[in-house]
């Protein structure tokens, strides 16, 4: 009798066990739903408009400007996330660290705008450089914190062995704790590149955007993510077409560098 | 080489917290001293305040002195502080890009020596002394991750001698490796103990026991009390060590 009631029990548990799976299963489809099709509509309506030369264009606009981008945002964010990580716990390092957030919480067409107003204003031009400007504002908070938290998760106790060797702290710092951070940091950056080649909205008030080869770093030049909003808007499919191409070609090149990263921090790893 | 090391009214911060209260002893020379106490009593604290890495911290402060060879090291430069009094973690930390050879050499690089023979002189020095040498020379260009954990403690041992300190401090050395590990360590504090001053954290009251020559009690960051093992551990003089001991406390 007591036995037939445990089997009961259990086999009510496994049934519950069952529909609790079945329904995580639903969430899962519709949430991955939206994903899928947004993939599959920019790979069957961008595949068409593959190969023009407008896309060229923009692959090397976008190549370009966040190259640019990152030779300003990538010394300085990470420097920051050392100075950040080595001043942690003071008062200054607080207000920093508060503002750090807040920019990098701040809407990108705000950044757009301020560089507007600084770059675009003083060299009387849209440019390929007020756009490379503009999303080096934009990751560089990102950076520093990725940076701030990659070395906290990493080298408490490295800096200190270095340190109770009679190393100075630029030279521990250097020597011992920055041949580690190698690989976590170009992770880091390349994730700050995957960001800044998405943005559009910093854009559209600094590079503007241009069908040709732009003359040089301080004329206007496309992206792909300009391309896409500014084709997208245009009442003409041929032009409709190219922004889905524009779309499928950002989404591959992004793809290729998260398995880029993702190999990389595989080999940290070992 | 070995010096004795004294410590008088040392009191050290982390902001307005105060972690040790007006602690002064004596570690004499070629002697090992073991520092016990409950987590948090402020024995970690302590050593890192001999070797100058508490003042590293962000809000960390320290007061009274430590004397090391009739020299205070609170008014010497830090980085020859370190020189003088080495550290090994209580984790192995050796660095994980170098080889088992550039980790022993680490010490002397970062001290600006260049020289190839003096450095490979000094490697296989340090490596006998800390007992490695045997199971390392043959792999001496080897990644560090190759070690087991107590080897890899034991190199962080070669590391700290390679630059010729007076004072060792091992802070719990071996409260993260296996007994057998552990057991290598305790008899290589011993051997080195003819040649240096050594400060020994523990948690492990039979460790303190069995490698100690001076004892020394912390409870809320204050030295409750120190001695030989023999005395302090069956005839304490203070109620606080009879309760800890008997576990009645921490």
């Amino acid at each position: 009798m007591k036995e037939e009631l445990f089997i009961r029990a259990i086999k009510k548990r496994k049934r519950r066990d069952q529909w609790f799976f079945v329904f995580l299963l639903v969430m899962g489809f519709f949430s991955l739903f939206p994903l899928f099709s947004v993939l599959y509509y920019v790979v069957s309506k961008g595949w068409p408009g593959l190969f023009a030369a407008n896309d060229l264009i923009s692959v090397f606009g976008t190549l370009e400007m966040t190259l640019f981008a990152l030779l300003f945002a990538a010394p300085l964010g990470i420097g920051l996330g050392f100075y950040l990580y080595e001043t942690r716990g003071t008062r200054t390092v607080t207000v920093i660290r508060f503002i750090a957030e807040l920019l990098a919480g701040m809407p990108s067409i705000l950044v757009g705008m301020v560089v507007y107003a600084i770059v675009v204003i003083s060299t009387g031009t849209f440019s390929l450089f007020a756009g490379s400007v503009s999303l080096a504002v934009f990751v560089l908070p990102f950076l520093a914190r990725e940076t701030e938290d990659r070395l906290i998760a990493s080298t408490s106790t490295l800096k200190e062995g270095a340190l109770a060797l009679g190393a100075s702290n630029s030279r521990a710092l250097l020597q011992m704790v920055l041949p580690v951070m190698k690989r976590p940091l170009l992770v880091a950056v390349l994730l700050g590149v995957i960001r800044a080649m998405g943005e559009t909205a910093p854009l559209i008030f600094t590079s503007l955007g241009n069908n040709f080869w732009p003359a040089g770093v301080f004329s206007p030049a496309s992206t792909l993510s300009l391309q896409i909003y500014f084709d997208a808007l245009s009442p003409y499919t041929g032009v409709q077409a190219q922004a889905w191409a524009g779309a499928l070609i950002l989404i591959a090149m992004i793809m290729i560098l998260f398995l880029v990263a993702r190999w990389i921090s595989k080999g940290e790893s070992k | 080489m070995g010096k004795s090391l004294i410590v008088e009214t040392l009191s050290a911060f982390y902001g307005k917290q105060q972690i040790l209260r007006h602690v002064s002893m004596t570690m004499p020379e070629h002697q090992v001293t073991t520092i016990i106490g409950p987590s948090g009593s402020g024995k970690t604290t302590f050593v890192r305040c001999l070797n100058r890495l508490h003042e590293t911290t962000p809000n960390a402060h320290m007061e009274g002195s430590v004397w090391l060879d009739h020299q205070n090291l609170y008014e010497l430069d830090p980085i020859i502080v370190r020189r003088k009094v080495g550290m090994v973690f209580q984790a192995p930390n050796p660095f994980p890009t170098k080889t088992v050879y550039e980790n022993v050499a680490a010490g002397l690089r970062l001290n600006g020596i260049r020289n190839k023979s003096i450095i490979s002189e000094q490697v296989e020095k340090s490596l006998q002394l800390s007992s490695l040498w045997n199971e390392v020379k043959n792999s001496l260009h080897q990644p560090v991750w190759n070690l087991t954990r107590g080897q890899q403690q034991r190199l962080c041992i070669a590391r700290a001698l390679a630059i010729e300190p007076s004072v060792l401090i091992l802070d719990e050395p071996s409260s993260t490796l296996d007994p057998l590990s552990a057991l290598k360590i305790e008899e290589l504090v011993e051997d080195l103990k003819s040649s240096y001053t050594i400060v020994l954290v523990t948690h492990n009251m039979q460790q303190a026991a069995r490698v100690a020559d001076l004892t020394a009690l912390f409870l809320e960051g204050e030295l409750v009390e120190q001695g030989s093992p023999a005395d302090l551990f069956t005839r304490p003089r203070d109620k606080r060590t009879e309760d800890y001991l008997t576990g009645r406390f921490g």
